[in-house]
């Protein structure tokens, strides 16, 4: 086989590289809409669609998990030891080993931000994890809505500092937080039951409890 | 066909895109579809080259839409919506795929199958599956450089945009890659 030869058979070859299938344009709009303009859960619950289109949609739906209500206390008591114990100057209690590695920002130069993020991220890791029992309840006070939207500025301000700009991880979770805490903040009054449970269930999807648990273990036992 | 759908189909003017950002940062969902339908066919294909999962792939770009919904205020437009958006594809694929990963591994371990996740190179049987082992064995820069450069069609600078690489750094690694498959298809050859 001549060089040319080759070439071709590995351009040929290229092309039939995971072919990809038809976009599904519509069920995949469908489940953006939803998820940004806030479609209404109810008429999506009840539209045959949601039944047939798969785990896409159906993932969203179900009791909220005992574990994750358990988990999120755990994870507020460690938070709150460890802030406790930092603000007396007191080595953390716990020895958390984040599984990705550390918030590298905290191991350079903020110390200006580190005491904001350390306090954010424990008031909101203390609202999530009482989440699904204000799913559960259906109706959370104004102040917990409130307390979101408050929390959001603080995510958004934290967004825009030199803390998220220099560590991609924290900002991450920062940008998973303002979408969590945008949706708690702006929940209709007359949804707020089946909203939350939506939520909840996304908060387990993306591990955002143990993601901040991580963040604020990473950061708050940081020596520098 | 949703309505909506219907809607921006029938569209016969050109996209202004600044002027559906300011329209969808007003809640505006109408213009979120026209926004989505002129770019997600081609995110699509990216991430399901990246991932080749059908499932997958149908998630990822969802998750990249509604993040970059989300994000839309903080959109300069210093870069073009589509290398903004595409930079966003790629990061929630490389990330959900490390998440799915992981979870392979995990169930590999319980049920004790080393086959799960990996190619075999000894019983590739043409060309085509030859190449997608060699090209699932690249580094993952190196791979997706590939497969935005030669499989899909990105300039040099669509992909230093949307992977935050510089341009030489782009080129560099698709000479890589295409070393190494020349490599691997010198084996296949031979063989």
């Amino acid at each position: 086989m001549t060089e040319d030869e080759m070439d071709e058979r590995t351009r040929e070859a290229l092309r039939g590289y995971r072919v990809p299938p038809p976009a599904p344009l519509d069920d995949m709009w469908d489940a953006i809409e939803q998820r940004h303009f806030g479609t209404p859960v109810v008429a999506l619950a009840d539209h045959p669609k949601a039944k047939a289109r798969g785990k896409g949609i159906r993932r969203w739906f179900g009791p909220p998990s005992w574990a994750v209500v358990v988990a999120g206390m755990a994870a507020t008591l460690m938070i709150g030891v460890s802030i406790g114990r930092m603000s007396n100057g007191i080595a953390p209690v716990f020895t958390y080993e984040p599984g990705d590695g550390r918030y590298d920002y905290w191991s350079a130069n903020a110390e200006p931000y580190r005491q904001a993020t350390t306090d954010y991220l424990g008031e909101t890791a203390a609202l999530l994890t009482a989440l699904p029992a204000a799913a559960r309840d259906g109706q959370p006070d104004a102040r917990f809505v409130a307390h979101a939207g408050d929390l959001l500025s603080t995510t958004r301000m934290l967004l825009d500092s030199p803390a998220a700009e220099s560590d991609p991880r924290l900002k991450n979770l920062l940008e998973d937080l303002e979408l969590v805490l945008a949706q708690l903040a702006q929940l209709p009054p007359e949804r707020r039951g089946p909203e939350l449970t939506l939520i909840a269930e996304a908060l387990e999807q993306r591990d955002v409890v143990p993601r901040l648990r991580s963040a604020a273990a990473s950061i708050s036992s940081d020596d520098n | 066909m949703p309505r909506a759908a219907a809607i921006v189909r029938d569209q016969a003017v050109p996209l202004d895109e600044r002027v559906l950002i300011a329209r969808i940062l007003d809640g505006d969902r109408v213009a979120g579809r026209q926004l989505y339908e002129a770019h997600a066919a081609r995110v699509h294909r990216l991430v399901y080259r990246l991932c080749g999962d059908a499932e997958l792939a149908q998630d990822f770009t969802q998750d990249t839409f509604v993040r970059a919904f989300d994000q839309l205020g903080r959109f300069r437009g210093e870069a073009a919506f589509g290398t903004w958006i595409h930079r966003i594809a790629v990061t929630v694929t490389l990330n959900g795929m490390r998440k799915v990963k992981r979870l392979r591994e995990r169930e590999t371990t319980l049920d004790d199958d080393a086959g799960l996740g990996t190619v075999s190179h000894r019983s590739d049987p043409d060309l085509r599956s030859r190449i997608a082992a060699a090209i699932d064995a690249l580094p993952e820069g190196t791979r997706l450089t590939l497969i935005m450069h030669d499989i899909e069609g990105y300039t040099h600078a669509e992909i230093a945009e949307s992977l935050g690489i510089a341009e030489g750094t782009s080129k560099s690694r698709l000479f890589d890659a295409r070393g190494r498959l020349r490599q691997a298809l010198a084996a296949f050859v031979k063989e």
